[in-house]
């Protein structure tokens, strides 16, 4: 496993009090799979993987990323490796843009791991194609670029130090369709390129598109971990429970389950649901309704 | 962040929670003002023990308020250093170079500390024990005699209402961007001072764009929403004296002359 949680629990002190957030957390996270953690807003997703680069430490219980351990008494200053190794890329990333140019906000990650100003330059160069950024763009202020663009920029500057993992917190939001679809593109050729993948998503389109596994959140718990092919195939009052809604393709499914179709797996987008169902017409028996109702004058 | 006590409320249910916000600002003023005056170690004592009674009646716990001196603490040690080495007289403890320790600088350095802690301390029960919002009423009604002279007393409150508000929002906005900063390897505790300083930038600079952001976009929801003047402008909770503030009155008016005595006489 790349990275396991044993045992964590975390809690926010504020002001004088406690106020615990997660609870006996124990999860294993498989290289080069990509894991969707799901669930309702302040069930600790957040908190969760801000525990995976040591952003926060756990009160209780421990981390493994690799060969490094993250406990509560973890040092800041021995942190930087598991950052390198764990990128991560928050809600509305943009706002962490900086710099004067897209070329040199984006290099800022690689200079700060140690490489040369060149490599740096040249890793960033490479991240920003991978998300596809006209390199017209390279030597503008990234102020002056749309708020999609503005997005490219800050996911190039988390790509540019080529960590081996890579955690987004609900990385789509605020995007139009276009930008969610390419977001969606990205994240496989990223897992095609064998990265281990970690995305918070409210999505849950997206999870049953792109996820091999689906960590369910509930109240600071972890309340399943799963395949996504098991996780959909609960049943709808258990999403119900756990305030997630199910994907449309797979709600469509379960009502043509009922009615009683047969799909040997979960279609995972309306093109393959349409193809699995188009396979199951019999078409003899169709064309010779249509030929039927065309004799009598009904449909052309 | 979390740790940081100066100028946040804590919700309570000590006796100070119940006073008008009014009372409570003039106390701290008044005290302020006093302190500056204090020149003999009963007027500290005096003062000590409205302090102690101030802290006691906020009904909040003394770790809180060691949490709210803890950042100060650098401050206080630069002010002790210049006092120490920095001021001339007899007689002459140790010297070296430009450098030297004298008796009246030890004095100086030990009522600085003794004045700074007392400051902070007051004052962080003022706004440990008073709702932003409720600081920037007190202060317009406080300061409404001044529209006479054409002050924009209301537009000031708002002003400084809206300022309190975003301070919350900033500190969280800051938390957000250093986390997102630190992910790609940034580092506040390493280096020279002049890479330290460095290291900021990429902090500042988002922060600054979100925060002018965040300000357009509030101007923007304001006017929509029909906003004029802030003259207008009512409020749902009305200030009014209560018994409590007459007790306090009294006591601060004790306190005073009391400090007077000690002062004039120099006990």
């Amino acid at each position: 496993m790349v990275i396991s949680i044993e045992a964590l629990d975390f809690a926010y002190q504020a002001g004088s009090t406690k106020h615990t957030v997660l609870h006996d957390i124990n999860l294993d996270f498989a290289a080069g799979q990509l894991t969707a953690i799901v669930g309702q807003t302040g069930s600790g997703k957040s908190t969760l993987v801000q525990q995976l680069n040591a952003l926060l430490l756990p009160t209780a219980g421990q981390v493994r990323v690799r060969d490094w351990v993250i406990t509560a008494k973890s040092k800041e200053k021995h942190l930087t490796p598991i950052r390198k190794t764990v990128g991560m890329v928050f809600q509305f990333p943009e706002s962490q843009l900086f710099a004067p140019t897209v070329l040199e906000d984006v290099a800022y990650g690689p200079k700060n791991f140690g490489q040369s100003s060149a490599d740096a330059t040249a890793a960033a160069k490479k991240a920003l194609q991978a998300v596809h950024l006209p390199e017209d763009y390279w030597a503008q202020s990234p102020f002056n670029l749309s708020g999609g663009q503005m997005r490219r920029v800050a996911l190039a500057g988390v790509l540019a130090a080529d960590p081996a993992i890579l955690v987004f917190d609900e990385p789509t939001a605020g995007l139009d369709p276009e930008g969610q679809a390419d977001f969606l593109n990205l994240l496989k050729e990223l897992k095609a390129a064998g990265k281990t993948i970690i995305l918070i998503s409210h999505q849950m389109d997206q999870v049953l598109a792109v996820a091999d596994q689906v960590v369910v959140m509930k109240d600071g718990t972890v309340a399943a971990h799963e395949s996504t092919a098991a996780l959909f195939a609960r049943d709808s009052a258990w999403f119900a429970e756990h305030a997630l809604a199910l994907p449309s393709v797979v709600a469509f499914t379960k009502k043509l389950v009922q009615a009683g179709y047969h799909f040997d797996q979960q279609p995972k987008t309306a093109a393959e649901l349409a193809a699995a169902l188009t396979a199951q017409v019999d078409w003899q028996l169709a064309k010779a309704l249509l030929a039927e109702q065309g004799a009598g004058g009904g449909v052309q | 962040m979390n740790g940081l006590v100066i100028g946040q409320f804590v919700p309570g249910h000590g006796p100070l929670y119940r006073l008008d916000p009014r009372t409570k600002i003039l106390v701290t003023l008044a005290y302020v003002f006093l302190l500056v005056f204090a020149n003999h170690p009963w007027t500290y004592v005096w003062s000590g023990i409205f302090l102690a009674a101030v802290l006691y009646a906020s009904g909040q716990k003394a770790s809180l308020y060691w949490k709210g001196l803890k950042p100060v603490f650098w401050l206080i040690l630069f002010t002790v250093f210049l006092q120490v080495f920095f001021t001339g007289g007899q007689p002459v403890l140790w010297q070296w170079s430009f450098l030297k320790v004298t008796g009246p600088g030890l004095v100086n350095a030990f009522e600085v500390v003794l004045r700074f802690t007392m400051i902070v301390l007051m004052s962080t029960t003022l706004t440990l024990t008073t709702a932003p919002t409720q600081i920037a009423g007190a202060l317009e009604a406080l300061l409404r005699p001044l529209k006479k002279i054409k002050v924009p007393v209301a537009e000031l409150s708002l002003m400084l209402s809206i300022a309190l508000r975003f301070v919350p929002l900033l500190v969280n906005e800051t938390e957000k961007i250093m986390k997102a900063q630190k992910s790609r390897g940034m580092s506040l505790s390493s280096g020279s001072l002049i890479a330290r300083s460095k290291a900021v930038v990429p902090l500042l600079v988002p922060l600054f764009v979100g925060a002018l952001q965040r300000a357009l976009d509030l101007a923007n929801a304001m006017e929509v929403r029909g906003f004029q003047s802030a003259d207008q402008r009512t409020r749902y909770r009305q200030l009014a004296f209560g018994s409590l503030d007459g007790t306090v009155a009294a006591l601060t008016g004790l306190f005073v002359l009391g400090f007077g005595f000690l002062w004039f006489y120099q006990l």
